[in-house]
C-alpha cells in the first residue's frame, strides 16, 4: 500500500528549514529552551529584525576569535607582506607576496583558513585551544601546535613541517590523508587529469619524504609504518568496495567501465557512488560526469546542491577554472544547501 | 615515508558519531544532524497537524530539546527515532490542546497544510475530494488514533516505527492503528461528513 504522502507535495521547503535552523542555533547559543510557538509570529519577526540591525551596525568581535596584533581586528583576510603577521594567541603567519588567506571560521575552538596559490609559513602556538585547518583547495592541512609551510602552485602543492605534526588530507592525497612529523614533507600534483588521461593508471601522484638533515620524526603508526592497501577480493563489485570505503580498489574495478556505468546509473545514490569512487580515489575530474548529471537530472533532490558544491570544489582545485568554480558554487546555492555548507560556498565564492 | 591507506574523512559520519561530536558542542555536527533529519521530521509533523507554521515551531522545539539533552540518549545510533519521539510527543500535546480549544469555540489557527491542500496541482477532483474526506475523518479520531493512522497510512511507517515514534509498545500501536482504521473505514463509508 503506497503511503498517501507520495501523492502530496512537500509541506515544507528549504527556506523554511533554513529559517528554523537559524532560530535553533540562536536558541542554543542563548542557552535557553524556546517556546516560540507561544509567541505571535509578528513579535518574533520584529525581534529578529531588531537583532539583525543591531548585529549589522554594531558588530562586536567574537571574544573567542584570534586577532591580528597590529590592528586588533579579527583574523579575516591577510595578504602577503614583508613582515610576519602576529596573532593574539602567539601564532604568526608569513605569506609570500601575492598569497592570500581568508578565514572561513575563526572561533574559540577552531580556525579554518582558505589559502590562495602561493606560499605561507604557519607558526602555530603549541597547546593552544584551537584546531587549525589550512584549506589549500586540492588538499588541506590539519594542525595543532607546529611550524610548517604550505606551497600551492598551478599543478603542485607541497607541505613541509619544521616542528610538531600535521595531517594533510584531500582527494589527491593517496589514501585520503597522511600524517607528517618534524622534518617531513609531502609533494602533491593535481589538476592535470584533463591533459594527461593516462594518469588514471599511473602511480600515486604524491610523495612524502624526509628532509635531509632534519630531526628525526616521531615514530607513530600513522607517520612511519606504511600499511599495505588491502587487496580487493576479485568477486567484489565496485559498488560493494565503494560502500565499505575502499575507493581505490573500487575505482580500479570500475575504471574500464566507468563511462558505461555512468550511462547505466539513474538514481542519485548510484551517481553519487560513482562520483565518490572517482573523487575519493584521487580522480576528481572523472567525478564531474556523475555530479553534473545529478544537478541536471535531479535538480529537486536535496542532494543536488551538494553535487554542485562538490563540482565547485573540484574546479577550484584546477588552475584556470575559477569561472567554472564560481558557476558551480553559485548553482549550489540556488539548488539549496545546508546552512553550514551554504556558508562554506559563500566563503569560497568570496575567496575566488 | 608512504601515506597510510586508511581514510578518516571520506565516509559519511554515522548519527552515532555525529551525536558524540554534537554532545561535545560541535556546531558542524549539529548542522549535519539537522540537515539529515529535519526535512523528514518537518514533513511528518506538518502533514499530521495540518499546520505549517506550528509544525516548524514544533520541529524547532524538538531539535532544541534533543540537542540540549544529547547526554540522555543512551544509544546514540537511535537519534532519529528519539527525535521523532520528542517531536510527536509535542505534536500529540498540541493536538489535544487544539481539540480543547475547538471544543470551547476558541480555535486559534486555521489549518493550512491539510492533505487536500498538499495535493499536487495535477490532482483530479476525485482525488481532492478523497483527501478532503480523509482530513475530515482524521479530525474525528482520538488524538492517539489519529497519530497511529497518519503515521501508518500517510507516512508509510511500519508498525514498529509507529510504536517507536509514539513511545508505545508494539501491541499498543497495533491496537490503536486497528481501532483507527476501523473508524476511518466506517466514517469514509458514510461519506466522511463532519459531525
Amino acid at each position: 500500500m503506497r503511503p498517501i504522502r507520495e501523492e502530496l507535495r512537500d509541506p515544507v521547503n528549504r527556506a523554511d528549514l533554513d529559517e528554523v535552523y537559524h532560530r535553533l542555533e540562536g536558541s542554543l547559543q542563548a542557552g535557553t529552551s524556546s517556546r516560540s510557538w507561544l509567541l505571535p509570529i509578528t513579535a518574533a519577526t520584529a525581534v529578529a529584525a531588531i537583532a539583525l540591525v543591531v548585529w549589522a551596525v554594531w558588530p562586536a568581535p567574537d571574544p573567542g576569535s584570534v586577532q591580528i596584533v597590529a590592528t586588533g581586528a579579527p583574523l579575516e583576510h591577510v595578504e602577503g607582506a614583508a613582515e610576519p603577521v602576529r596573532l593574539s594567541d602567539g601564532s604568526s603567519l608569513e605569506l609570500e607576496r601575492g598569497t592570500r588567506l581568508s578565514a572561513v571560521e575563526n572561533g574559540e575552538a577552531r580556525v579554518s583558513l582558505l589559502m590562495s596559490p602561493g606560499r605561507s609559513t604557519f607558526d602555530i602556538e603549541p597547546n593552544g585551544p584551537r584546531a587549525w585547518t589550512i584549506d589549500a583547495g586540492p588538499f588541506a592541512v590539519d594542525v595543532l601546535g607546529t611550524r610548517f609551510t604550505v606551497e600551492r602552485a598551478d599543478h603542485r602543492g607541497r607541505v613541509s613541517v619544521d616542528r610538531g605534526r600535521v595531517r594533510v588530507r584531500g582527494e589527491i592525497v593517496p589514501g585520503g590523508f597522511v600524517f607528517l612529523g618534524a622534518g617531513e614533507h609531502i609533494e602533491l600534483t593535481f589538476g592535470d587529469e584533463e591533459r594527461a588521461p593516462d594518469e588514471h593508471t599511473s602511480p600515486a601522484p604524491a610523495t612524502a619524504t624526509e628532509e635531509p638533515g632534519a630531526p628525526e620524526a616521531p615514530s607513530t603508526p600513522e607517520a612511519s609504518e606504511p600499511r599495505p592497501r588491502p587487496a580487493a577480493p576479485e568477486a567484489e563489485s565496485w559498488e560493494a568496495l565503494a560502500a565499505r570505503g575502499a575507493y581505490g580498489p573500487a575505482y580500479s574495478a570500475v575504471e574500464a567501465d566507468f563511462d558505461a556505468e555512468l550511462e547505466r546509473a539513474e538514481s542519485v545514490e548510484q551517481l553519487f557512488a560513482l562520483a565518490d569512487t572517482a573523487r575519493l580515489s584521487g580522480h576528481p575530474a572523472r567525478a564531474r560526469g556523475p555530479l553534473e548529471r545529478i544537478t541536471l537530472e535531479h535538480p529537486n533532490d536535496r542532494r543536488a546542491g551538494v553535487a554542485a558544491f562538490t563540482l565547485g570544489k573540484i574546479e577550484m582545485a584546477i588552475p584556470g577554472r575559477a569561472a567554472e568554480a564560481e558557476r558551480w558554487l553559485s548553482r549550489s546555492l540556488e539548488l539549496g544547501l545546508s546552512p553550514s555548507l551554504a556558508d562554506a560556498a559563500r566563503r569560497r565564492l568570496t575567496a575566488l | 615515508m608512504h601515506p597510510a591507506p586508511r581514510k578518516l574523512d571520506q565516509e559519511p559520519l554515522s548519527d552515532e558519531d555525529l551525536v558524540g561530536r554534537a554532545a561535545d558542542g560541535d556546531r558542524w555536527a549539529r548542522g549535519v544532524l539537522y540537515d539529515r533529519h529535519a526535512s523528514a521530521l518537518a514533513g511528518t509533523v506538518a502533514r499530521t497537524l495540518g499546520h505549517h507554521d506550528t509544525a516548524l515551531d514544533l520541529v524547532h522545539d524538538a531539535f532544541l530539546y534533543a540537542f540540549e539533552h544529547l547526554g540522555d540518549l543512551r544509544d546514540p545510533s537511535r537519534f532519529r527515532g528519539w527525535l521523532f519521539q520528542i517531536a510527536l510527543s509535542r505534536t500529540r500535546t498540541w493536538l489535544r490542546r487544539q481539540r480543547i480549544r475547538r471544543a470551547i469555540g476558541f480555535v486559534s489557527s486555521i489549518e493550512d497544510s491539510t492533505l487536500e491542500m498538499l495535493s499536487g496541482p495535477d490532482a483530479s477532483p476525485e482525488a481532492r475530494a478523497e483527501l478532503r474526506a480523509i482530513d475530515r475523518a482524521l479530525r474525528r479520531l482520538s488524538v492517539d488514533e489519529r497519530l497511529a493512522w497518519a503515521l501508518r497510512r500517510v507516512e508509510g511507517c511500519s508498525m514498529g516505527e509507529v510504536a517507536s515514534h509514539c513511545g508505545w509498545s508494539l501491541s499498543t500501536a497495533k491496537r490503536r492503528y486497528n481501532s483507527a482504521d476501523r473508524r476511518m473505514t466506517a466514517i469514509l463509508a458514510r461519506g466522511g461528513a463532519e459531525r
